[in-house]
């Protein structure tokens, strides 16, 4: 007669967008956690970050998701997509779903991720209700509808000058319709890169075809016979076919208040291990919590990897977090790395080339770096970030004719050689020796497949691999 | 400063009479170095007229003119003085202009200009603690340092948003900024002074600032723009510009004739024109008015309004259209706030020339950035390496360079004379070394020779003559086709057929060294031997004392007890001084030409052969320990270096040939600063090519890695071969390889994908090079005719040359000095 088993614990992760895959994976294979996903998009985990490129794809999920379906069989995860949790019942365990079913739970882990902000455009609720002509895209599909609604419309009005509405904007742009991006503050970008950057990037978007408004944000909005009319704080108008709505986001929190969980000004109120502050079993991760550096895929991952390592007992190395932006589509380059306005700044601004670079040093350290047209030293800055700097690595990235490789700012075993698909340079360099191919390596590995920032510096670690392995 | 210069350039003209009238007490003084007055200097040392004052001029100080009457042509001073002129020049300079703030006339309140100003600040800032300065150009914060020298904090009041407004753009003011305040000296920008109150003692106190706040000062100086000094001609009704200043044309010639104005004084180009605050410019205007006081015609050109200036330590330099306002202009701006540099260069709508530039922090690309914008020419970089490597990227040009330029500093010979020797008729760089020495001690400046001769060529019309010599007018890889294909086996025949003349010192030993490739051949056979260079020619190298050094091959540094021993004795036996050279062999040095058949006869008999120490060919493969004893080898690199020296040993080629193998990654062996280098792998071996020592090192460059050593050795063949082929005369490897076109890709292709289906070739040469070795030394011993060679005086074989004498230094002997030579000392055994 065997002995009393050992219960796994039941890890219920309500949501499941990029924190809730990230966790599923570092949870995956630990006999010790059973994980449920329950996520109420109908398809399969998808990278949301990436959205705003899989404009003018069919099926954007399919294209932008993280595993099959089998994948998450075969590693035990229980994913039930479809699924809506309308109440969490602390006392006894258990999440409520729309169903009217609920599932137990030993561990709760709130993903639930962040909503579209509605701009303070007058007229805008009742038109997003109505869903016609103004869209707002946080999902495939919202995605899918954009993409379809933009077959019959000729001019699109793109509100918010941040990442998304940029990415947004020139994926409009590059399917051929006129585009008008409306930015509230004077310059794009603000706040994240400097008004050298930010001039740079607005001449390249009216390169191409996107004409852009800052200092005035949209009031109101009214719909016409024939599309929508702006007004803009400073009287301007845009009239255009349909609307798209990227003035950022905020975290989705209805599910935990009511729980009688606090709630932050930025999201659910948690401590520096992301527990929920009024329940030990209880978590929340990714743009729902109040924890720092949000609205950031790479956020999430870190979240998730924190409570997993918390989970499993293993010591996590909190590495300071490093925002990345990168927007790559038409003539816009565009590549912004930790903090690039902080520290003291080194810039190479090169108008014959219509390049701009900029470095941010403090106390000795790299901690930022802006690349406008021209982002193929990303991949090593990326790495370069953590480390102290030096001025002759640092000369090499700036201008384009010293290679210098500097040994101290070589990746090492631990570091990450792709962060999107979390491939490390040990699990890359095993690729390698298998296939000695470094784009085959990348496909089998996924490394250099998420935003693609990684992949010159993933070139340069195979070549150089490949010249001086040394025993 | 510019009426002085005037004055200097009439010294031995045919002016009759020179009077020069100053305001001022003291004869003219260096007024830009005006600081150094703070700095130790002396109004002496400043002073730019001898005590005596002019040989040639009459100097009258302090009696400034006051009156003109043109149409007299008189003048009249303040001391009543009258005299009438022929010529008459204005260079009365400009003065400091004081904004009309309320107590502006306060005790303890200065303007910057004159050395009386600086006795008076001296004065007041005994005392003082706090200094201001209003204005933040150059003069300011001359003042400033002034000031902080005379122990004062000071403050710097700039109306602008930067400092130094009309030499540096925003950019640059911050980066300027950076440098200024850690020295203590505050800044206030975007700032007014709206007026100066006295303390107590009726001195200046504090100055109220515009945005309501106040600074304490105990001396003011103001330093905030100068005016013009044109009353005279204004009073006289000669023309003055809009904003002031005399009216002059590109002649310097005023209104009316007969009366020219020069310097600060002067309005350029109109009543519009413009007044220049340099004194460079206005060192032009006198040089204009100068020449044609002598006789000649002579106009201004565009003036240069470049400026660099080493200002509280800070370099700044500003020139051409710093600020780029030419149409179409486009900026590249490298700004480093951690280091504190800033560098902007403004090129053309097609970036291809450069317009102007700002850099602060580092101004040592000005020169040379200053002669592009002034000689319009195209860069031929992109400007974007030339603001990252500044100059270095430029292609080596002898435009920058004035004729005082020394280029070859072995010889002391400077630019203008190789420019002479060109238009003389010099059309290649071997005539000029022959005419100016320039080029022949350590040769590091042919490279500039040619540039020179070849812009030097081109302005004249003349085609560049790219052949080996007067004698050749094909290169050297094009004699070595001919010699391959026609199979021409004598200096005599190639010269007639394809050459002129007899041939020089540049193309024979070129022709020696590519029929020295021919199976059989030896340098001192009856066609080659008179061909030879020094060396070659006795088969060893020649030091300074007329005696010889002798160098076996000891291939890959690998000897013997024995062998060592044998090398003892015969170095103690002929006394010889001995020395390991950096090649890993031993070098013995002292030996007469009569002794060297004798040494070599010993070395031969007991295994030793040719090391070609002297010629343009393989030296060594050094090599590492390796695997065969040491804990870290990964291969077994003596060996190989070996094999290879022993393959190699007696190839000649354009220049030496140095190569080495390192057993491991720790490359103890060197092998990446030789031409052919090779480090071991765990799957084979390395290869780089293209690293050469000497005066301009280089590394070589990686060419193919983890070969087995078959490929290794055939890619060796045909990279040694492809360059004796194609090198110029006296090219090494990495000069060779930067000069390829394609460069390392392009010997790639060559060599390992045979592009150009040479290999084939290459190959069959190399064996027949391995297949016809033969020791030369052993070969001359054995051909009585050739060893007849070795004596001392051609007219007296048996007679040993007496001047070689040799003096002890530790345990061995040296040549004596010149001093020495009357000793009696060491001489050798026989």
């Amino acid at each position: 007669m065997t002995g009393p088993r050992l219960r796994s614990v039941h890890v219920v992760v309500v949501g499941a967008g990029v924190a809730a895959v990230r966790l599923a994976e570092r949870l995956a294979g630990h006999s010790r956690y059973a994980v449920t996903i329950l996520g109420d998009e109908p398809c399969l985990p998808y990278n949301r970050a990436l959205l705003p490129s899989a404009l003018g794809s069919s099926r954007p999920a399919a294209r932008l998701r993280f595993h099959a379906a089998s994948w998450y069989r075969r590693n035990g995860i229980n994913l039930r997509t479809g699924t809506a949790v309308i109440a969490i019942d602390r006392k006894s365990h258990r999440v409520v779903l729309a169903d009217g079913n609920d599932v137990r739970y030993d561990v709760l882990v709130l993903a639930l991720g962040a909503a579209s902000t509605v701009p303070m455009v007058s007229g805008i609720r009742r038109l997003l209700a109505r869903r016609c002509r103004v869209f707002t895209v946080r999902t495939a599909e919202d995605v899918r509808r954009l993409t379809a609604a933009l077959h019959h419309a000729r001019t699109v009005a793109v509100l918010g000058g941040g990442a998304t509405g940029i990415a947004l904007a020139t994926g409009i742009a590059l399917r051929g319709r006129e585009v008008e991006l409306v930015h509230s503050d004077a310059y794009l970008l603000d706040g994240v890169v400097d008004r050298t950057a930010a001039n740079l990037i607005h001449t390249n978007l009216e390169k191409l075809g996107v004409r852009v408004r800052c200092g005035a944000p949209a009031r109101s909005i009214v719909e016409g016979s024939a599309g929508v009319r702006l007004v803009c704080a400073d009287g301007g108008l845009v009239v255009a076919d349909m609307v798209v709505v990227a003035c950022g986001a905020r975290p989705r929190v209805r599910l935990a208040a009511r729980a009688g969980l606090s709630i932050a000004e930025d999201g659910i109120a948690v401590t520096s291990e992301l527990s929920v502050v009024d329940d030990p079993d209880i978590f929340a991760i990714g743009d729902c919590a109040a924890a720092l550096g949000k609205g950031e895929a790479l956020a999430a991952w870190e979240h998730a990897d924190l409570l997993a390592s918390a989970l499993l007992g293993a010591p996590f190395e909190r590495s300071p977090f490093l925002r990345t932006i990168r927007i790559h589509t038409g003539s816009l380059d565009l590549a912004v790395l930790g903090q690039p306005l902080a520290g003291t700044p080194v810039t190479l601004h090169d108008a014959a080339r219509s390049t701009y670079k900029r470095l941010a040093v403090e106390n000795n350290r790299l901690v930022g770096a802006l690349l406008v047209g021209d982002t193929s030293e990303a991949g090593r800055l990326a790495l370069a970030l953590r480390r102290p700097w030096t001025p002759l690595f640092l000369r090499g990235v700036l201008f384009r004719y010293q290679d210098v490789e500097h040994r101290g700012l070589l990746p090492t075993e631990t570091d990450l050689l792709c962060v999107c698909r979390s491939v490390s340079v040990a699990g890359f360099r095993a690729a390698l020796d298998e296939t000695s191919d470094w784009e085959e390596a990348c496909r089998r590995t996924g490394a250099g497949t998420g935003c693609g920032t990684c992949r010159t510096a993933i070139e340069r670690f195979a070549s150089r691999y490949k010249t001086e392995h040394v025993a | 400063m510019v009426g002085h210069r005037l004055v200097e350039e009439l010294a031995d003209s045919s002016v009759d009479q020179i009077i020069v009238f100053s305001e001022e007490a003291r004869p003219a003084y260096d007024r830009v170095s005006l600081s150094s007055y703070f700095d130790g200097k002396s109004a002496a040392d400043l002073s730019l007229v001898p005590a005596t004052g002019y040989p040639h001029a009459e100097l009258v100080l302090g009696d400034p003119v006051v009156g003109l009457n043109l149409a007299d042509r008189e003048i009249l001073t303040s001391t009543g003085r009258v005299e009438t002129y022929d010529t008459l020049v204005l260079a009365t300079g400009s003065r400091p202009f004081v904004p009309p703030v309320d107590g502006r006339d306060l005790p303890g309140v200065f303007t910057y200009r004159t050395l009386d100003d600086l006795d008076a600040i001296k004065e007041a800032a005994e005392g003082a603690s706090c200094g201001l300065v209003v204005g933040g150009g150059l003069l300011g914060l001359e003042a400033a340092r002034a000031l902080r020298l005379l122990g004062l904090a000071v403050t710097v009041v700039e109306r602008s948003n930067r400092l130094l407004p009309l030499q540096v753009d925003d950019g640059g003011g911050a980066v300027l900024l950076r440098h200024i305040l850690p020295l203590g000296i505050g800044v206030r920008l975007d700032s007014t002074i709206v007026g100066l109150e006295p303390g107590h003692d009726g001195r200046v106190r504090r100055a109220r600032l515009a945005d309501g706040t106040e600074i304490p000062a105990d001396v003011v100086v103001f330093a905030a723009g100068v005016r013009p000094c044109d009353e005279l001609a204004r009073s006289a009704g000669l023309e003055v510009g809009r904003r002031g200043g005399i009216v002059v044309d590109e002649t310097c010639a005023t209104s009316v004739p007969g009366v020219y104005a020069i310097g600060e004084c002067a309005c350029v180009g109109g009543i519009d024109g413009l007044v220049y605050g340099l004194v460079a410019p206005g060192y032009e205007m006198a040089r204009v008015v100068v020449t044609q006081l002598r006789g000649e015609d002579a106009s201004l050109g565009t003036l240069d309004t470049s400026t660099t200036l080493k200002l509280l330590g800070v370099d700044v330099a500003s020139f051409g259209d710093a600020f780029g306002k030419s149409d179409g202009a486009l900026e590249l701006v490298y700004a480093d706030h951690v280091n504190a540099l800033y560098k902007k260069l403004v090129v053309s709508a097609d970036a291809k020339r450069l317009l102007g530039g700002i850099l602060v922090g580092d101004a040592n690309d000005y020169p040379m950035l200053r002669t592009l914008v002034r000689s319009g020419e195209e860069l031929g970089v992109d400007p974007q390496q030339l603001l990252s490597s500044g100059t270095q990227a430029l292609p080596i040009t002898g435009k920058a360079l004035g004729e005082d330029a020394i280029i070859c500093s072995c010889r002391n010979v400077c630019a203008g004379t190789i420019r002479a020797a060109v238009h003389d008729g010099a059309d290649t760089v071997a005539e000029l070394r022959n005419c100016t020495q320039a080029g022949t001690g350590c040769g590091s400046c042919v490279p500039m020779l040619t540039a020179i001769l070849k812009e030097e060529l081109e302005k004249a019309g003349r085609a560049v003559a790219r052949g080996l010599c007067e004698h050749f007018d094909v290169t050297r890889q094009e004699l070595f086709e001919i010699i391959a294909v026609t199979g021409i086996e004598t200096f005599d025949e190639l010269v007639r057929r394809y050459g002129r003349g007899r041939g020089c010192d540049i193309c024979k030993p070129v022709v020696a060294s590519i029929l020295a490739g021919r199976p059989g051949s030896h340098p001192l056979d009856p066609q080659t031997a008179a061909l030879q260079d020094t060396n070659d020619h006795v088969l060893a190298n020649l030091q300074k004392d007329g005696t010889y050094s002798v160098v076996p091959r000891i291939p890959g540094g690998e000897i013997t007890p024995d062998g060592l021993i044998t090398l003892g004795t015969i170095a103690k036996e002929f006394g010889l001084y001995t020395k390991i050279t950096g090649g890993q062999r031993i070098d013995m040095f002292g030996a007469r030409i009569d002794q060297l058949p004798c040494i070599w006869e010993r070395l031969v008999a007991a295994g030793f052969e040719s090391g070609h120490a002297y010629g343009k060919a393989m030296r060594t493969v050094k090599s590492c320990v390796g695997s065969t004893w040491c804990r870290y080898g990964v291969q077994d690199s003596v060996r190989l270096a070996i094999d290879l020296e022993l393959r190699y040993r007696g190839l000649r080629a354009p220049h030496k040939i140095k190569a080495g193998v390192s057993g491991c990654a720790r490359e103890c062996a060197e092998a990446r600063s030789k031409d052919v280098g090779v480090i071991a792998t765990e799957k084979g071996w390395n290869l780089y090519v293209g690293g050469n020592g000497g005066f301009s090192p280089r590394h070589a460059q990686l060419l193919a890695s983890d070969l087995d050593e078959a490929t290794l050795v055939r890619y060796i063949d045909r990279f040694l071969m492809y360059y004796i082929r194609t090198a110029d005369r006296l090219q090494r490897t990495a000069a060779w390889l930067e000069n390829l076109e394609g460069g390392i890709e392009h010997v790639r292709r060559v060599i390992i994908e045979d592009a150009l289906g040479l290999c084939a070739e290459l190959d069959a040469a190399m064996e027949r090079h391995v297949a016809s070795y033969v020791d030369e030394w052993k070969a001359t011993l054995n051909d009585p005719q050739k060893r007849a060679r070795f004596i001392a005086f051609v007219n007296d074989p048996d007679r040993t040359d007496p001047s070689i004498v040799f003096v002890p230094e530790r345990g061995q002997h040296r040549p004596a000095r010149k001093g020495e030579l009357a000793a009696p000392s060491l001489t050798s055994a026989r």
